[in-house]
């Protein structure tokens, strides 16, 4: 079945990406199956590695996915030597995805402290801004439409806590 | 606390205007919470209990059956909140629980499954950190076989695995959990060795009571409710329960573990406690509190439908009763070498 | 035929204006419920169960649970296919098709489908559950753990066409998923696995973290990455041409035969106890991009890969039901909050329930086959509006669908760590549709991997470590004939090419067609 598949394979490497990012990709896997294969042995057993016990199936599974690793890194350097152009549509919003991850991180902190109406009314107008809004009054007024429904559905109706943060509402 | 199958419940909650207008009675009568009383009165702001897993178990129920009958019959002025923490069978809320020291508003539901989280945990907080309540509900844990079995008593059971520890398999909820700990505190009290025990552990109460009609399992065990229905039925046979006190299972005067003459009182119990370092006092007005719960009609009905044993002990009962566990689960976890 | 009789005095019970309120009230919660990512019906059902202490009888209450799980599962279907982000495991198989229909304008056929294949297949597996709950729940409960193993692997070698185009890349998502779901504490030694001894680890990822990560978040950023939160970017919606209910007269040609075929995947697997509801979803889904007549149109939008997946998946739950009513096991997490809405008001399910409180048991019945038809006649006419979904500005939708996903996390588990390792999955849902890895082998590895390795240890365990058990027994012997079977006949034509010396890229064609 391998080869069959690999006859058929639609593009090579990453059609879209750059050339570094399928490496990076798969570097990433086989450097994850690297460390996660190491925490097999920290398993704490006394079956060793029997098919009984809890270190085997974790053992064969993470072997396979590093071997896999290392077949899909080379797959992609003998792309690059057979084609040497890679098809590189450059991906120009990158950068407002890499915010937006950063919006983020700081939504799931600010949202205890801060509270949910609050947190969630600003965190959608930056949201709905890095991804390229250009009304703010429509998107203020809809951050803060949505967070005080859900807020005030959630808490009242159900009983399911939501924080309250600085307004009481 | 039995989690069901797969994960703990799908982590969920409905929204919607729908609900706002078909539950729009519920927001009436919810006041406002916040303010910012002296500590004096307890409770002076909206009182906080902290479910330290998923929504959808057995924490999580209790503290939502609390909620209810607290605010139906009006046991405090003040709203009462139920929020979840989940990780690292209770760890998570646990620690958290810690940055509220002294705040008597910050109430959080436990029970003997996590005493056992912690011990796996090696958690850096422990029971300790915490001001005991009240000890609440509890079930006795059941000792069943599917009705053809050859064990006709949990002595036969003892026998067999006492002759060959192999020869009997074990099963219930998951490994490390009230239902295995159970059968280690049996072998340990008939004189016989609990780290050969072979068990098979199941993530959810419906999967563990197929593991023993199918016959991959010799002798189930989980609580007592789990098997009611099958024991009714006839298709499994009850050997005997795990409390000191018996009760009745369908229809029938449960053995106990101590008729059969093993030295053993056993019971899944759930328990409310407190932030750390709380006063005398506010220990005091908390216990009032939950004092008029337990008291109630709605309490009482709400045990009845969940088919929860009452179980109350308060202060320094119930801390003492709480240390004895503990010391009694660690000792228990040693012994099966986990 | 006394079923026949029995099943309409629950009718008589059923259609009262009281109880057709309450499945009103159900099926429009199931709805929503379905439609928000990570949001599922049975924390929706735990949190409305002391709501149910008030109530006389248990007839209304379990109306109404039933209209949110079946709603639950016709909602899940429209953010599949409309958005690319299903809200649960068992709408997964939905989204790739469907989602594909949707990118090409047909966003209603593909509604259409998914409503009126679930449907089809609630009513077929409602009225399996009223003819043979009894013998079917005891057959279920004979399957021991080796034939569990053996179900796994049959499955698992069945639902090879999810792995796409690349076998390696399909297989590294798939252990993917299978390591995600190694984390935590192991359910049969108890001890924690690739924790890194942080216990906030140890209750594992949960499968709607992953769920919610890899598709509403890893979407979205996809989306945004590609431009296409850009106004402008809407495909406009295909007219329909004649048919009937947003299909075409091909369209219901083409989606009969998935439906009922969905259906008999998704029964046998709800009645088993540890079957599931999102196995059928995925063979549901292989079966039709192997053996379809639209196979060609696999990964442009075939309406098969829709309708048999969702009659699949809601078919399943009336599977559920068997061992439910019959034997009071519950077998999903749903199931398991509707066994405590059980015993609230003293009811215990199990042989007996069909003879001492027979008249619950039809009403319930009957108020499946209600409940579904209020289901239909509400999501048709709303086809038209969720399409209007389509034209809401890109960055206000996806930053709604972001607020919704977090919410999902939060409001039921409450910790910000859950919700950044869902971004963080998010992040790896991105990297992995830029990279052109497929995402459903990430879910069926986390739902199918611990499944697989509990049951092959339990069989072992209750062995006693000797690994011949798995073929003395004569039903696991035969499954794993079949899952060999299953394995092997693609390659017949090849095989037996080889044999008569012919080229066998020509025969191998027949069998990979849908490659392409």
């Amino acid at each position: 079945m391998t080869d069959a598949a690999e006859t058929t394979e639609p593009a090579l490497g990453d059609p879209q990406g750059r050339p570094a990012g399928p490496f990076a990709f798969g570097a990433g896997i086989v450097l994850v199956s690297g460390v996660l294969l190491s925490q097999v042995f920290a398993i704490d057993t006394t079956e060793g590695f029997s098919p009984q016990g809890p270190r085997f199936l974790p053992l064969v599974v993470l072997t396979l996915m590093l071997v896999l690793g290392l077949v899909y890194l080379a797959q992609q350097a003998a792309a690059v030597r057979q084609g040497g152009s890679l098809p590189a549509e450059p991906f120009t919003h990158l950068a407002a995805a890499a915010v937006l991850v950063g919006i983020l991180v700081v939504y799931a902190f600010v949202l205890g402290p801060v509270g949910y109406v609050p947190a969630t009314a600003l965190f959608f107008v930056a949201a709905a801004r890095t991804m390229g809004s250009r009304h703010l009054t429509r998107d203020v007024v809809v951050g803060i439409g949505l967070a005080l429904l859900v807020y005030l559905s959630f808490t009242r109706a159900l009983g399911v806590f939501l924080p309250q943060g600085v307004f009481p509402l | 606390m039995r989690a069901p199958r797969r994960s703990v419940v799908r982590r969920t909650v409905a929204v919607a205007a729908v609900l706002g207008t078909t539950l729009t009675l519920a927001a009436c009568n919810q006041a406002a919470g916040g303010g910012a009383a002296s500590s004096e009165e307890f409770p002076s702001k909206t009182v906080d209990i902290m479910v330290p897993a998923a929504a959808g178990g057995g924490w999580d129920s209790t503290a939502r059956a609390m909620q209810k009958v607290i605010e139906d019959e009006d046991v405090v002025s003040e709203p009462v909140e139920v929020f979840n923490v989940e990780g690292g069978g209770g760890a998570t809320g646990l620690s958290q629980l810690q940055k509220d020291e002294g705040d008597p508003h910050a109430l959080m539901v436990t029970g003997l499954v996590m005493i056992g989280a912690l011990e796996q945990a090696s958690s850096p907080v422990s029971f300790e950190d915490t001001t005991p309540i009240a000890t609440l509900t509890s079930e006795a844990e059941a000792f069943v076989v599917p009705s053809d079995s050859q064990y006709e008593s949990i002595e036969d059971v003892v026998a067999a695995y006492e002759k060959d520890p192999a020869s009997v398999t074990f099963g219930g909820g998951s490994a490390g959990g009230s239902d295995q700990l159970v059968v280690a505190e049996l072998m340990k009290a008939a004189g016989a060795d609990p780290s050969q025990m072979k068990y098979v552990g199941y993530s959810g109460g419906g999967e563990a009571i197929a593991g023993i009609l199918s016959g991959d399992v010799a002798v189930g065990v989980s609580g007592v409710s789990e098997f009611e229905s099958q024991i009714e039925a006839g298709d499994m046979r009850l050997l005997a329960i795990s409390t000191a006190e018996t009760q009745e299972v369908a229809g029938e005067e449960a053995t106990t573990l101590q008729d059969a003459g093993y030295d053993i009182d056993f019971s899944n119990w759930r328990a409310l406690v407190a932030a750390p370092g709380l006063s005398d006092d506010a220990k005091e007005q908390v216990t009032e509190v939950v004092d008029e719960l337990h008291g109630t009609q709605g309490w009482k009905d709400a045990l009845e439908a969940n088919g929860w044993a009452d179980f109350y002990k308060t202060g320094d009962e119930a801390q003492e009763y709480i240390d004895s566990e503990v010391d009694r689960v660690a000792a228990l976890y040693e012994d099966l070498g986990l | 035929m006394s079923q026949f009789g029995d099943l309409m005095g629950g009718f008589a019970t059923v259609l009262s204006p009281e109880m057709l309120l309450f499945a009103v009230i159900g099926v429009t919660l199931g709805t929503l419920v379905g439609v928000l990512p990570g949001i599922g019906p049975a924390v929706t059902i735990a949190l409305l169960l002391p709501v149910t202490y008030g109530f006389e009888s248990p007839i209304p209450a379990f109306i109404m649970f039933a209209g949110i799980y079946y709603g639950a599962m016709y909602g899940g279907s429209t953010t599949s296919i409309l958005l690319n982000t299903p809200g649960e495991s068992a709408s997964v198989a939905t989204a790739i098709e469907g989602h594909e229909m949707a990118k090409r304008g047909h966003a209603r056929a593909a509604l259409a489908t998914a409503a009126i294949g679930s449907f089809v297949a609630a009513l077929i597996s409602t009225g399996l559950l009223a003819l043979v709950a009894e013998p079917v729940g005891r057959l279920a409960v004979s399957f021991r753990a080796t034939d569990y193993f053996a179900l796994m692997i049959l499955a698992l070698v069945t639902v090879t066409a999810l792995v796409g185009s690349s076998l390696v890349r399909g297989l590294i998502s798939l252990l993917l998923g299978v390591t995600i779901g190694f984390i935590g504490l192991d359910g049969i030694s108890g001890q924690p696995r690739l924790t890194f001894d942080s216990p906030v680890l140890f209750n594992g990822i949960d499968e709607v973290l992953l769920i919610i990560g890899l598709f509403a978040i890893g979407e979205t950023l996809y989306v945004l990455v590609k431009g296409r939160t850009r106004p402008g970017q809407v495909t406009p919606l295909e007219p329909v041409r004649g048919g009937f209910m947003w299909l075409s007269r091909d369209q219901w040609r083409r989606s009969w035969g998935p439906w009922i075929r969905g259906a008999g995947f998704g029964f046998p697997f709800g009645v088993l106890p540890s079957g599931g509801a999102e196995l059928p979803t995925f063979l549901s889904y292989s079966w039709e991009k192997n053996r379809s007549r639209g196979k060609q149109e696999f990964g442009k939008g075939a309406i098969e890969g829709v309708a048999g997946p969702e009659a699949a998946n809601n078919a399943s739950f009336s599977g559920v039901l068997v061992p439910l009513l019959t034997l009071g096991l519950p077998t999903s997490a749903t199931a398991a909050v509707m066994l405590a809405a059980f015993k609230i008001f003293n009811l215990q399910p199990g042989p007996q329930l069909f003879e001492e409180n027979s008249d619950l048991v039809w009403a319930l019945i009957a108020s499946l086959f209600v409940g579904n038809v209020m289901l239909l006649a509400l999501n048709l006419p709303l086809i038209r509006l969720w399409v209007k979904v389509l034209e809401i500005p890109r960055p206000v939708l996806y930053a709604g669908i972001l607020v919704f996903a977090t919410l999902g996390i939060y409001s039921v588990s409450g910790t910000v760590t859950d919700i950044l390792i869902a971004y963080g999955i998010g992040v790896l849902g991105f990297l992995m549709r830029q990279f052109d890895f497929p995402i459903a082998p990430t879910i069926l590895g986390a739902i199918l991997g611990p499944e697989l390795e509990n049951q092959f240890r339990r069989a072992l365990n209750v062995g006693n470590g000797d690994l011949t058990v798995f073929v003395t027994r004569p039903l696991s012997l035969a499954i794993l004939l079949l899952a060999a079977a299953a394995l092997l006949l693609p390659y017949a034509p090849r095989i037996v090419a080889r044999l008569r010396g012919k080229d066998p890229e020509e025969a191998k064609k027949l069998a990979f067609a849908d490659e392409d």
